[in-house]
């Protein structure tokens, strides 16, 4: 059973589920949508993405007040809690809505990529080595904190500075700064709206990878699609070495978004805003409790920039340790660091007007084009680079932002492979032993916190990475730059 | 006796709980999410921690009680075997935890609960008068 609402195909890769769709929640609450939804896909996707009812949730964004041009998904989309993963929704800065459930539990979730100077050649026989080492340094899965415990008001120096208090305690090199979305710590996070809970579970958890589908990887270059942008990235050539960390703002986004959610529902009561579905809550953007809300998003936002800060730091000194040289020799640079799970005020021209949006990315990328100021000034010409993760056994790849993202989704795109499969079925159908064997013929090295992490991350249980960024790439929504193979994996 | 199952979900886990009345339905629906914590490992009742919650109706009850144990589990490093609710008004809780410390040896096999949505929430006392039913999906 999927989904059988009805569908326009605009072109080979846009789908638009009218605004006079209605599901059945949606007839319950007696809701319309506001604006179509805009599906990226190709028709094979599409049938994909029809099995798991995640359209419905695409149509159900579109009911909430203030939602401007489209309710987005992006090709990677599946069914989330409230908004789709993969949704991109922008909402008018006066007259929309913020929701924690259009941002999702793990606050500024996201994927950064540092790259080496290092060829395949140079490592193959210590990949091994290196692996454990990062395994070592960085603690990894479930109950495992920091290695860095904050003590006193260290959580608040996290929550307002972000990266840039990791790099002030050593954790990492100033530029790392210059390279991260935001510069490693937005504006305007007020750590006096983050509760006691928040930070009694960030404080030991700073510098930890985590579990779910949290990884750190080894890669390395395997095809250059766009020699320009590539360069203006650092990549030189295949066989190029780089690192990926994928991991979030841990207990403490997790905590904080719990804590919204609740002052959210009260909210809705409040200013008297009709839901489909309760993990939509929201309140007015400009309202004091969605005002709120998003200072303390900014804190979670905060904590994952210096959390990726301190586990570079990790692996920048797995590699000084196993090959005997400084990582400065190593060329170990960030090439960028980008946020998956965001609310962020925006301008946008849309449709020949200047438009201040609180842009939702949930499972989605900020995808700048060139030209726009907040591209760092290296990148600037080719447009921001956006990191997308594939599963352990595939690919992930390296793009850049387009205008024609931000002439259509305010500048953001697709976010990873996207899960085809739950993990209890994951459990059944693949054995840790196996998948770790056929990595291990794949030339993949892995080490993994738990079993049940690995048969519930197999790479069959994900879309392949290839179709979601040729469909990003063919329909303009980012550019293909460089693909990635995995060497080695360390699994939360 | 397990009280719960679960149910195919994609990303995340949608677990259903049973009791004879919505209190031993909540404290079902706490042992199913820390059965997804330990990764359905053994855990031995050998202390016991004591919460109380409130909220404005019975799913955020629900939800806050949930997440107040999400809270004592990654804070004070505890696991649960078994639950005792006692609602105490309207939307209001006690409840006594029983378990032990996390041992990432014993323990370690499981996944973090990063939060309890109210997407797909069901409490459901109408079915039949001795069967309360819990639907609650834990994002992981």
């Amino acid at each position: 059973m999927g989904w059988d609402g009805p569908l326009r195909e605009v072109d080979r890769y846009r789908f638009e589920i009218a605004p006079g769709y209605e599901s059945e929640a949606m007839k319950r609450h007696g809701l319309t949508m506001r604006v179509p939804g805009l599906i990226y896909a190709d028709r094979r996707m599409m049938e994909i993405i029809k099995r798991d009812n995640s359209p419905d949730q695409v149509a159900h964004v579109a009911t909430l007040p203030g939602i401007v041009g489209h309710s987005f998904a992006m090709p990677d989309i599946h069914h989330g809690y409230g908004f789709a993963i993969g949704g991109v929704a922008a909402f008018d800065a006066e007259e929309g809505i913020i929701s924690p459930g259009g941002v999702g539990y793990d606050i500024n979730c996201g994927v950064r990529l540092i790259r080496t100077s290092l060829d395949w050649k140079d490592i193959r026989d210590r990949i091994d080595k290196l692996i454990d080492t990062m395994f070592a340094n960085v603690p990894a899965g479930v109950g495992r904190g920091g290695n860095r415990k904050l003590v006193g008001n260290e959580i608040d120096e996290v929550l307002a500075r972000g990266a840039g208090w990791a790099v002030a305690e050593g954790y990492g090199w100033p530029e790392d700064l210059e390279v991260i979305e935001e510069r490693g710590a937005i504006d305007g996070a007020d750590p006096s709206l983050v509760s006691p809970n928040a930070r009694k579970r960030g404080a030991p958890q700073l510098g930890s990878l985590g579990g779910g589908n949290h990884f750190l990887e080894i890669q390395q270059v395997d095809e250059i699609f766009d020699l320009e942008a590539a360069h203006a990235f650092g990549i030189t050539g295949t066989g190029q070495i780089t690192i990926m960390i994928h991991t979030g703002s841990r207990g403490c986004g997790h905590q904080i978004c719990t804590d919204y959610l609740d002052t959210m529902r009260r909210a809705n009561h409040k200013y008297n805003i009709p839901l489909v579905d309760n993990e939509l809550s929201c309140a007015p953007a400009s309202s004091p409790e969605g005002q709120r809300y998003f200072a303390a998003m900014k804190c979670g936002a905060n904590y994952a920039w210096a959390n990726r800060q301190m586990i570079t730091h990790g692996v920048r000194e797995a590699f000084a340790q196993v090959l005997h040289q400084p990582a400065e020799q190593l060329g170990m640079n960030l090439v960028y660091d980008i946020a998956h799970n965001m609310a962020k005020l925006e301008e946008h021209q849309y449709e020949g007007r200047t438009r201040r949006v609180y842009v939702h990315r949930k499972g989605a990328t900020r995808a700048f084009g060139p030209g726009h100021a907040d591209v760092p000034e290296a990148y600037r010409a080719v447009g921001q680079p956006v990191i997308i993760p594939g599963d352990m056994g595939t690919a992930s790849y390296l793009l850049a932002g387009t205008q024609r993202a931000m002439d259509e989704t305010f500048g953001s795109t697709c976010h990873g492979a996207g899960r085809l499969m739950s993990r209890h079925a994951a459990n059944k159908r693949f054995r840790a032993d196996t998948v770790r064997a056929q990595l291990h013929d794949q030339g993949i090295y892995l080490k993994s916190a738990s079993h049940k992490g690995v048969s519930e991350e197999a790479p069959g249980v994900y879309k392949d990475i290839n179709d979601v960024v040729n469909i990003a790439h063919n329909s303009g929504i980012a550019r293909k730059v460089v693909r990635l193979r995995p060497l080695g994996v360390v699994k939360g | 006796m397990k009280r719960h199952e679960f149910k195919e979900h994609t990303a995340d886990i949608i677990a259903v709980a049973f009791g004879d009345s919505p209190e031993v339905a909540f404290a079902a629906a706490a042992e199913a999410m820390f059965d997804v914590i330990t990764g359905g490992a053994d855990v031995q009742s050998i202390e016991s921690v004591e919460l109380t919650v409130e909220s404005i109706d019975r799913e955020g009850l629900l939800v806050g009680f949930l997440s107040e144990l999400i809270v004592i589990q990654e804070v004070q490093g505890k696991v649960f075997a078994e639950f005792t609710v006692v609602f105490t008004g309207p939307h209001s809780l006690r409840a006594i935890g029983r378990g032990e410390s996390f041992d990432p040896e014993r323990h370690g096999e499981g996944t973090p609960v990063k939060g309890v949505s109210y997407h797909l929430l069901e409490i459901d006392t109408t079915s039949s008068p001795e069967e309360c039913r819990i639907q609650v999906l834990f994002d992981i």
